[in-house]
């Protein structure tokens, strides 16, 4: 069939061709469109269940939405399973989740991981907002940001002021320790005061997790206490059998000798329960309890850990993985939580101290939080687990701990097992 | 018996296969991909903490789980675990189930129907807790500090450190013998009860009826419930122990279960894991055939 041609020469197509063609290149200049609009009207986030995850929750659905009309959903997952789920997001790229909660210990593989570096995210002035420390422990030797802190936290010493200041304990603990009474600045004075206070079965020196969830934490309070780090990432070397990771291992077996029976399958939440009900005369925990502690101001204070270390640092850090669908809500998201509206009402809400130092130095907000000054002496000495594989690890250490504490292995085997036996040959970084 | 009669068989077997064909679907979407997944992963590394990587390693992560003691120690406590609870629950469940026979097989009548629903409704009610909840339960009742089988024993033991074994089989076997119960109870129910009547005519006694007429026409029943029982206990001893002791202290409660678990979704090493779970399979598979051919070889049946 001979092809029309117009005036010009041109060939004429049937009208209906043309029409097609007109109608699909509507479509396809308009699916862009209709892409961009999509792309910032929900923010999914991956947490772990826990009282602050839950509060940004509520708080992020009442507040950022009304503000933005951008959904918040907020996936929660039990904190078992939390680092396989988010390895299937930054190791697997599933692409579900815009930002992901991760814990300090998860700081190492998802920094070398398929995550964003949040200052290339978030615009300088979010990031300058974090209190320095904290920014700095979320960072990554080559700079990358693994991620934002929506609070932080750290273990901390509480203790039965009403016992401390009683003039027979006074008196008694100064004729047989040759110093006076008060919240340890050693880990050897806090021994000394868990050893002269256990008096099973009405009331017990002190108390360390034995579960193994939970026990690593008491190890790593000490390790850190006394100087030490599990790791040297620069050789990419394990520490475990280190004079630090020894001692530390000797103060889990003394302390154990001052808990309550029963401490070997229970965890620093029982511990909890114990020093509200007056059985312990001081203990060391997240600082998460003192909200609830601070309410019998007479009864309980609070004190920054012993040295000269460190102090083991914890918290959720909010993580964006490189195939978030929605990395503009994300960041939008992020943005919010920094502001000093939310900062301030989770620190009053949760008792954990902010992200930002601006809300960290305002005295008005922090009043609200009894002996917030004891937070702030703490800041600097922060220190958290530099292994990628942390949590294996710390089953480990839990399991060396059972060993030194029901004797079948001294502070010194317990430690050349962890470093020469279970871990042989393993790597921070692997 | 002849030809005749085999070929219209032979005829209807592909009707037949279109028949099963969903029911051969669903298992093999829900029961077989997914254990050929299993063993093929157990074939290769994958931690994605060290690299996104799957890596085929041969036999290399069964030489590694079967090189670590900690595998033996966490079978070992699997076969304590089960070991007890079948006994007990055996035991507890066939003892309950003879209580529960003698007395609902009197009751008559209205009131009698109705005081038969409420034994049954109490006898349930273990089975029906969840299983966290039963372990939260135990652990107040077993409190060091604030139990009360502490306050009546006058003690302050702590069982779940002291005694853990024994704590979580007594905490598990307390949820599953009323299902052991009823089993059984519904095999005593169908004994004919001319039996009975024989038995007692011929002047046995409670217990004679029970050794040289009840166990033996429940003995198939209690064969396979006892090898269900086992076979479930060795692969899913997982809740009750999470929940209680949390395979502590030390290692001493770590069940095979939990320590697969652990390997996998706390350690992040897909690859043992999964050989770890290839041999659970062919462990449980073994002790369930081998106790049911052990009972049902003996003679005098």
């Amino acid at each position: 069939m001979a092809t029309q041609t117009g005036e010009l020469g041109l060939p004429v197509r049937p009208l209906r061709a043309r029409s097609l063609l007109m109608l699909a290149s509507v479509l396809i200049a308009a699916a862009p469109q209709a892409r961009a609009a999509d792309t910032c009207t929900e923010v999914r986030v991956m947490a772990t269940a826990g009282p602050e995850p839950e509060f940004a929750a509520k708080y992020a659905k009442a507040e950022f939405e009304k503000a933005t009309g951008i959904t918040v959903v907020f996936d929660t997952v039990s904190r078992d399973i939390q680092t396989q789920r988010a390895s299937a997001e930054f190791v697997g790229n599933t692409g579900q989740y815009d930002i992901i909660l991760i814990g300090n210990q998860d700081k190492l593989w998802v920094g070398r991981a398929a995550s964003a570096d949040m200052h290339k995210l978030l615009p300088a002035s979010d990031i300058a907002k974090l209190v320095p420390r904290i920014r700095d422990l979320a960072t990554m030797d080559n700079g990358k940001l693994v991620g934002i802190p929506q609070y932080w936290n750290t273990t901390m010493y509480f203790y039965r002021k009403d016992l401390f200041s009683g003039a027979k304990n006074k008196s008694e603990f100064r004729s047989k320790y040759g110093y006076d009474l008060a919240p340890p600045t050693t880990w050897d004075q806090f021994l000394d005061i868990a050893e002269f206070f256990n008096r099973p079965p009405e009331l017990y020196g002190s108390f360390i997790s034995g579960i193994s969830w939970a026990a690593l934490y008491d190890y790593y309070k000490a390790l850190f206490g006394v100087g030490g780090e599990p790791s040297d990432l620069k050789s990419n070397t394990l520490l475990l059998d280190s004079p630090p990771s020894v001692k530390a291992l000797s103060i889990v077996q003394r302390l154990a000798k001052v808990s309550p029976a029963g401490f070997r399958t229970q965890s620093f939440f029982d511990g909890d329960k114990l020093m509200q009900g007056g059985k312990l005369a001081a203990y060391s925990n997240f600082s998460y309890i003192w909200s609830a502690l601070s309410k019998a101001p007479d009864k309980y204070a609070i004190a920054p850990m012993p040295g000269p270390g460190g102090v083991l640092a914890a918290g959720f850090w909010w993580a964006v993985p490189e195939k978030a669908p929605h990395p503009d809500c994300a960041r939008k998201l992020i943005s919010w939580m920094l502001g000093d509206d939310f900062q301030t009402k989770q620190m009053i809400a949760t008792g954990n101290p902010p992200a930002t130092s601006s809300v960290m130095h305002d005295k008005d907000a922090t009043s609200k939080i009894p002996s917030f000054d004891a937070y702030l002496a703490t800041a600097d000495r922060t220190r958290i687990i530099n292994v990628a594989w942390a949590r294996e690890l710390g089953e480990g250490i839990s399991s060396a701990m059972s060993d030194v504490v029901s004797g079948k292995k001294t502070p010194e085997e317990a430690a050349s097992w962890l470093q020469n036996v279970k871990f042989k040959g393993r790597k921070p970084l692997e | 018996m002849g030809h005749s009669r085999r070929s219209p068989y032979r005829r209807r077997w592909p009707v037949g296969l279109i028949f099963v064909s969903p029911a051969l679907l669903f298992i093999a979407a829900f029961m077989v991909y997914p254990v050929s997944h299993l063993i093929a992963l157990s074939f290769h590394e994958y931690s994605p903490l060290r690299s996104a990587d799957l890596r085929w390693v041969g036999v290399g992560n069964y030489t590694q789980v079967l090189a670590n003691q900690e595998t033996y120690r966490s079978i070992w406590a699997s076969i304590q675990f089960t070991a007890g609870s079948v006994v007990i629950e055996m035991i507890a469940g066939l003892a309950g189930a003879i209580c529960l026979a003698a007395v609902t097989l009197r009751l008559v009548g209205r009131f009698g129907s109705s005081l038969n629903r409420l034994f049954a409704g109490l006898f349930i009610l273990p089975l029906a807790a969840p299983t966290v909840v039963a372990a939260v339960v135990w652990k107040l009742l077993l409190d060091p500090e604030i139990g009360p089988v502490n306050a009546t024993l006058s003690t302050t033991i702590a069982w779940f450190t002291d005694y853990p074994m024994v704590s979580v089989i007594v905490a598990d076997a307390w949820k599953t013998i009323p299902f052991i119960t009823f089993l059984l109870y519904a095999a005593i129910l169908s004994i004919e009860p001319s039996q009975f009547e024989a038995a007692k005519l011929d002047g046995a006694n409670a217990w004679q009826e029970f050794w040289h007429l009840t166990l033996p026409s429940i003995l198939p029943v209690v064969a396979v419930t006892a090898a269900f029982r086992t076979v479930d206990a060795f692969t899913k001893a997982f809740d009750i122990v999470f929940a209680t002791t949390g395979g502590g202290p030390g290692d001493d409660t770590m069940v095979f279960p939990l320590f697969i678990w652990r390997t996998a979704f706390s350690n992040l090493h897909f690859g043992e894991a999964s050989a770890l779970a290839v041999i659970a399979i062919i462990i449980s598979g073994l002790c369930g055939a081998g106790l049911l051919f052990f009972i049902r070889s003996r003679p005098g049946r």
